[in-house]
């Protein structure tokens, strides 16, 4: 029995979540039921025998799944659909985040800014508006991207042997909607880290009549974009890869190990090397601001931002580090 | 025969018994059903499902409104039963023409090929 246990938890794992218990329930008694009638047939037979030859008939797995799910052409299938509504909720809620950061960072302490916030709410929800239109189409490409590159490859049904799956415990079970979610988040962060960078991290200033969205990445940020860019290209290659096999291998799991090391040396330069933020005063002045104006945004980004955000890098990478070490420890002892 | 016409027949035969499952199925769940009986009869009546096909196909038809089910879970293990629906018995009564009408079409065909 242990067999069908692991056989059904292989199909319910490939089924969209509304199906899974209603389907497993099913096969379960059908599966029960065919074996009674194949030890009847054959009393001799060995139990193991008799259930690999039971499960051989419904075939493997995920090709079982598969026929439970119309053979439609899908941009977003059902297996990926929880993370991709995950992805745009969390999208949604970031962009209100670094919107409301910009508001209120570009307030300042002059007098009560009623107007002043009533301006940058309007310019505001306008650049809203269109960065989230701008990343919901970017999340449906993405995902487009995952469905098609994350193809399981299948195993025909004359080859596949029941004795070869994995246990419903099995560590090396590859969650695919968290790694769904994990390439998504990787795939954007990419994108807006080389392309829209400018446009969202920075503030929406007033000053006098003046008023306008001033950048605040400085030269730590495009320094630190090339080892950045070389961290993201080798977690996805890999998350890419290891989505398509199902399982996590030794080597895989190695380079994982990898590629967090290669993060937190990253996350290591840009908090404790040159600040990832920075405003140029001369810049905002030749850019119709006052020389008031620019030092007390350059104050507000010394001496607040900065600060704040170089104890953020600093905890991500302790984090990064403790994630690494206990990685190396499941390697060396869990999987042994 | 060569094994691309043999892959050829092989593809055309399954084909043929998709078409003529669905009418089977629909005919024999007119008495109510669960997966594994209705395996079993058609079996023994000559039309041999392989395992991965039937449940998945029930549930298509269900969706499809062909078919209605309950789930009995009293003693025992747990069944769920399947039924031709209305609409189903409808669809059947259209396939159950076409099935006669093509049966005698490719008669007389077959008849008219021999005797010439």
């Amino acid at each position: 029995m242990e067999l069908i246990d692991r056989y059904l938890h292989e199909v319910s794992a490939s089924l969209p979540r509304k199906l899974r218990k209603d389907v497993a329930t099913e096969l379960r008694s059908t599966l029960e039921e065919t074996l009674e009638a194949r030890r009847d047939r054959y009393p001799a037979e060995d139990p193991e025998d008799s259930a690999v030859a039971v499960l051989k008939d419904f075939g493997p797995p995920r090709e079982l799944a598969s026929s439970y799910q119309p053979k439609a052409d899908y941009v977003v299938g059902p297996t990926i659909y929880p993370a991709f509504r995950t992805t745009i909720r969390v999208c949604l809620f970031g962009l209100v985040g670094l919107i409301l950061l910009g508001i209120f960072t570009g307030l300042g302490d002059g007098p009560l800014p009623v107007k002043r916030l009533f301006d940058s709410l309007l310019e505001s929800f306008d650049n809203f508006l269109t960065a989230l239109l701008t990343l919901i189409g970017l999340v449906v490409v993405v995902f487009t991207v995952i469905e098609r590159a994350s193809g399981e490859s299948r195993t025909s049904g004359v080859d596949w042997d029941p004795r070869s799956l994995p246990s419903e415990n099995d560590p090396n079970r590859v969650n695919r909607v968290a790694m769904t979610f994990r390439l998504a988040a990787l795939m954007l962060l990419f994108y807006l880290a080389n392309f829209e960078s400018h446009r969202l991290v920075g503030s929406f200033l007033t000053d006098g009549d003046k008023s306008g969205w001033v950048p605040f990445l400085g030269a730590g940020f495009r320094e630190s974009l090339n080892l950045l860019n070389l961290v993201l290209v080798l977690d996805i290659t890999l998350g890419i890869w290891v989505l398509r096999k199902g399982r996590w291998q030794s080597l895989t799991r190695w380079l994982d190990l990898g590629t967090t090391v290669l993060f937190a040396y990253f996350l290591f330069r840009v908090a404790f090397g040159p600040s990832l933020v920075e405003v140029d005063p001369q810049w905002m002045v030749q850019n119709g601001w006052s020389a008031e104006a620019a030092a007390r945004y350059v104050n507000l980004i010394n001496e607040t931002i900065a600060p704040m955000l170089a104890i953020a890098l600093k905890i991500g990478f302790l984090g990064t580090c403790i994630g690494a070490v206990m990685q190396l420890k499941q390697l060396l002892v869990g999987t042994r | 025969m060569s094994p691309s016409a043999k892959s050829v027949t092989d593809n055309l035969v399954a084909e043929l018994r998709r078409g003529v499952l669905v009418l089977a199925i629909l005919t024999q769940l007119e008495d109510e059903h669960y997966g594994y009986a209705l395996r079993e009869n058609l079996s023994q009546q000559g039309l041999k499902v392989p395992e991965g096909t039937l449940y998945p196909l029930l549930r298509r038809l269900e969706t499809q409104g062909l078919l209605e089910s309950r789930w009995q879970l009293g003693e025992g293990r747990p069944r769920r039963y399947y039924k031709t629906s209305k609409a189903g018995r409808k669809t059947l009564a259209g396939l159950t023409k076409e099935w006669i009408f093509l049966e005698n079409a490719l008669k007389r065909i077959r008849q008219g090929q021999s005797g010439s």
